[in-house]
């Protein structure tokens, strides 16, 4: 080992331009990609910020009103048991839901889209007697009884909306996107009710603008079973929640939540069709954040493509250097396999010397980097620039992992070539197959 | 004598002289695709969407989608809202991972993102003016509900009145061969619409009635912010008299506004406005504009998203592409970036091809250290070396032209763009190209030289 690190020392020394080049290189890539992924960083936590936040510790989600559940089928089983739809809202369901880890509390509500006289607000109307009533900020009145009742928001108030007032509030048909994955052979379920005359019995503050239109009030309405296992026949007397609200314990811990509550519906092996879960749509309470994020990442690809695009190059000027020296040097690596230095001392020696200049350029580019970020660049934040320890190990993974790529064929040639074949100038195979 | 050397020398290694000339193919195809094909399209592309929108480029008010520019100067603040229903937003729904029925918008710092008529008419005044623009126009809408007898219970369905350039419809879009009936005419009569196949909600056979429920401007009575009444409404029976559909690619349905239109001329939906009592600026919801030159398509939104940065500047490429993929808008290519990318394959190219030749002058020791010995002077190797060097780099940028070529004239005179501006747009493409490869090519065919001129005839002589 000592022999061959003093060799490696002295090639590198012989070969102080070539090595020189790599270090540049490799200095050159970390420093760029450094400085490229910082400054991003930079740039999408100040977007983060930027974002004002939802003031909301709850996890809502979209349900149908029913999930397809498929049991397992055994090739056992000469009566496998039917399949059939098992209905969400259902108090044992609704209790297994409520006991995920996380969650407080579970509000059943109803939301639709709704136009009255203040213009376009949704119409959420929340079970009788669930948690989410206790923690509205009712500014006058009362909270409503049935289902003719509303309460408004203090800005609709400010409009003119008034305590007692009677308003037409209609509501359409809601247009589906697309892309929302539905279960097409259930029977969406319709307001019988398009239009309604309700009487606002209260004002309220909202906490949020995710419960900020007017809110009513939704009877209890539970199905033990659909024992039906015609699909198109699946149905639940309406009113049909459409919503679920979770309380979370710790809001920045609801992709967690939502992500236990899906694994709940499991698709079992063998199952036809796939199961279709009932969650649809999820707001969660960092939704904001998470958009601002990506919003940035996408900005930001096209740049890191180029830092790619920049690795590539250095590799590509790494191989070109480390061939070179190599084919120079063939005849020194011949004469020390001919004083009986074994294969792979010879390419320990030339690996060895890469990675001296690949350490060299690593630690000069990170040094770059931080000169960089700490005195001459500006984040978009306007302080300096902090380079963070993952994008430093990240660096330095790629500088290595190029630095082994664009050397494996010197390096591969080195060990590989006979006596013969490195003094005279004969073609080197990079590989060899051994008899 | 020591260029035909150079030549001769490049012909003699053929396999290598070939591994050069294709780098440097890959490099010419790379820039000259960034360079001309990347900033628009043919004249047709996306035609289908544009149709629809009635224009190539949307200039949307406020603040919708994060940009480059938003990143680097910030000033804003993101809140996320819900969808409103009381003008349209072409752009919130279109997230659909998960479709989150809203959307962040961003707000100036001095609070204010509203967009005022007098802006509407600077920026109005200003695109009009705009060489690369052909047309320019505000765009308008009015909310409504429509209430439709279903067989057990009424149905209501919402959606928004577009006001259409007619004649623009029937002479650029020809939106009379997409549309099942009759389309708007100019000179038809006043309440006439046509309503869009792609939503289920507003299906009213031609020749049917719509019966629409406008919500009335209002005020509240000490003054205040307005809104619309939709229980005060203006009822109104627009007469449909066509259906237009708008397909893409096999025959898929398509739409790209997200919220439901029925389209009507211009001056139906002013008449409209007035009766419910809209001021006009309360109709606006943003603004179209058709390029003059399809194929300048993305310059020409990059520079409009700097020079109006209180608007969300959205090409049609970007919309479709949101809406076929179900992603949410994203701010386009900065065109800085393009530039990167185009050097960055130039020197890669021509770096493969100065190692290239590198490993080539090191198997012709001999013959270098037998031409020194013979008097050849340092100068009269590098002459030699460069000339293969430029030469391969040449032949490289030309064969990489002449894949491109037929994207880029199928891309301008698609667009009708004079055969003038066709000859200098290509002249200048590929006058670009040859340049960076010869230089690139002379730069780093300094490395081979430096190579060859470090051997001796002693060197040689001596066998080593």
């Amino acid at each position: 080992m000592s022999d061959m690190m003093e060799i490696a020392r002295k090639g590198f020394k012989q070969k102080i331009g070539t090595y020189l080049v790599m270090t540049l290189l490799v200095a050159f890539t970390v420093a760029g990609y450094l400085v490229v992924s910082s400054y991003w960083k930079d740039a999408a936590s100040v977007s983060t910020a930027a974002a004002e936040p939802l003031n909301f510790p709850y996890a809502k989600a979209t349900v149908l009103f029913a999930w397809w559940t498929n049991p397992p089928m055994s090739p056992d089983e000469e009566f496998p048991p039917p399949r059939k739809y098992a209905p969400v809202f259902n108090d044992a369901h609704l209790r297994e839901i409520a006991g995920i880890r996380g969650v407080l509390d579970l509000t059943v509500a109803l939301e639709e889209d709704a136009f009255n006289r203040y213009g376009s607000a949704s119409l959420l109307s929340v079970e009788a007697g669930a948690p989410m009533w206790q923690a509205l900020d009712l500014v006058s009145g009362r909270l409503p009884e049935n289902a003719t009742e509303v309460l408004v928001p203090d800005d609709m108030s400010g409009l003119g909306a008034q305590v007692g007032q009677v308003m037409a509030v209609k509501v359409p048909q809601t247009i589906m996107p697309r892309s929302y994955r539905k279960d097409n052979v259930l029977v969406d379920p319709v307001d019988p009710e398009p239009l309604k005359k309700v009487t606002i019995t209260g004002v309220y503050k909202p906490f949020s603008s995710m419960v900020s239109g007017l809110i009513g009030y939704l009877p209890v309405n539970r199905v033990d079973d659909y024992p039906v296992t015609n699909p198109g026949k699946v149905q639940m007397p309406w009113p049909v929640p459409n919503t679920i609200f979770l309380h979370l314990a710790d809001p920045s811990k609801a992709e967690s939540v939502l992500t236990d509550w899906r694994g709940m519906y499991r698709d079992y092996p063998g199952a036809q069709p796939p199961l279709v879960p009932p969650v649809k749509v999820e707001w969660t309470p960092s939704l904001p954040e998470a958009l601002m994020r990506q919003a940035a990442s996408d900005v930001a690809t096209p740049l890191f493509t180029n830092t790619i695009d920049a690795f590539g190059l250095g590799a590509i000027g790494i191989f070109a250097s480390m061939f070179v020296s190599f084919l120079d040097r063939r005849r020194e690596l011949g004469i020390m396999k001919t004083l009986g230095i074994d294969n792979s001392h010879t390419s320990g020696a030339v690996s060895m010397e890469t990675i001296f200049a690949g350490v060299l350029g690593t630690v000069l580019g990170a040094g770059v980097a931080a000169a960089l970020t700490g005195y001459c660049l500006k984040g978009v934040s306007g302080n300096s620039i902090a380079i963070p320890w993952t994008a430093l190990l990240t660096g330095t993974i790629v500088a290595a992992g190029i630095l082994l790529g664009a050397t494996y064929i010197p390096r591969a040639m080195a060990k590989q070539g006979t006596v013969m074949e490195l003094l005279y100038g004969r073609p080197i195979p990079i590989y060899r197959q051994r008899r | 004598m020591f260029v035909a050397l150079g030549l001769r020398n490049a012909w003699r290694n053929r396999g290598r002289t070939a591994l050069g000339i294709v780098s440097m193919a890959v490099a010419s195809v790379i820039f000259l695709s960034s360079s001309t094909l990347s900033s628009g399209y043919p004249a047709a592309a996306f035609f289908s969407t544009r149709r629809l929108l009635g224009g190539d480029v949307l200039l949307l008010p406020g603040k919708s989608a994060l940009s480059q520019q938003d990143l680097a100067t910030g000033g804003y603040t993101w809140a996320f809202q819900r969808k409103a229903y009381d003008s349209p937003d072409l752009t919130m729904g279109l997230d659909t991972t998960p479709y989150s029925y809203g959307a962040v918008q961003g707000t100036p710092a001095s609070g204010d993102s509203t967009v005022s008529a007098e802006r509407y008419a600077e920026v109005l005044q200003a695109l009009k003016a705009d060489s690369s623009v052909k047309t320019a126009s505000v765009r308008q809408s009015l909310p409504f509900i429509m209430a439709k007898q279903g067989p057990t219970q009424t149905v209501l369905n919402y959606g928004f009145l577009d006001a259409r350039d007619v004649a623009a419809d029937l002479t650029t879009w020809n939106l009379n061969e997409v549309t099942d009936g009759q389309y708007l005419s100019p000179y038809g009569a006043a309440m006439a619409g046509v309503a869009c196949a792609s939503w289920a909600g507003l299906q009213v056979t031609p020749g049917g009635l719509a019966n629409l429920q406008i919500p009335r401007y209002s005020t509240p009575p000490g003054g205040g912010t307005a809104y619309l009444d939709y229980e005060d409404y203006l009822g109104v029976s627009l007469n449909i008299t066509g259906q237009a559909s708008f397909s893409e690619g096999a025959g898929k349905e398509f739409r790209v506004f997200s919220d439901p239109v029925i389209f009507v001329s211009q001056s139906t939906l002013t008449s409209l406005a007035k009766d419910a009592g809209y001021p006009e600026q309360a109709t606006y919801w943003g603004i179209s504009v058709t390029v003059a030159d399809m194929s300048k398509l993305e310059n020409v939104a990059a520079l409009f998203r700097r020079e109006f940065p209180d608007f969300t500047v959205v090409a049609v490429s970007t919309l479709e592409s949101a809406a076929a993929q179900r992603t949410s808008i994203s701010a386009g290519i900065p065109m800085d970036m393009r530039r990167i990318t185009e050097g960055i394959a130039f020197v890669t190219a021509a770096l493969l091809s100065a190692t290239n030749l590198t490993v080539m002058m090191l198997s012709r020791k001999n013959e270098i250290g037998i031409l020194r010995a013979i008097g050849a002077t340092g100068l009269n190797i590098a002459c030699m070396v460069l000339t293969e060097s430029v030469w391969i780099a040449l032949l490289g940028a030309l064969a990489g032209t002449i894949i491109t070529q037929p994207a880029i004239l199928w891309q301008l005179m698609s667009n009708s763009v004079s055969s003038g501006q066709v000859l200098e747009t290509v002249g200048a493409g590929v006058g670009r190209a040859l340049a960076f490869a010869v230089t690139t090519a002379v730069v780093f065919g300094f490395l081979p030289v430096a190579k060859a001129l470090r051997v001796t005839p002693a060197q040689v002589l001596r066998g080593d």
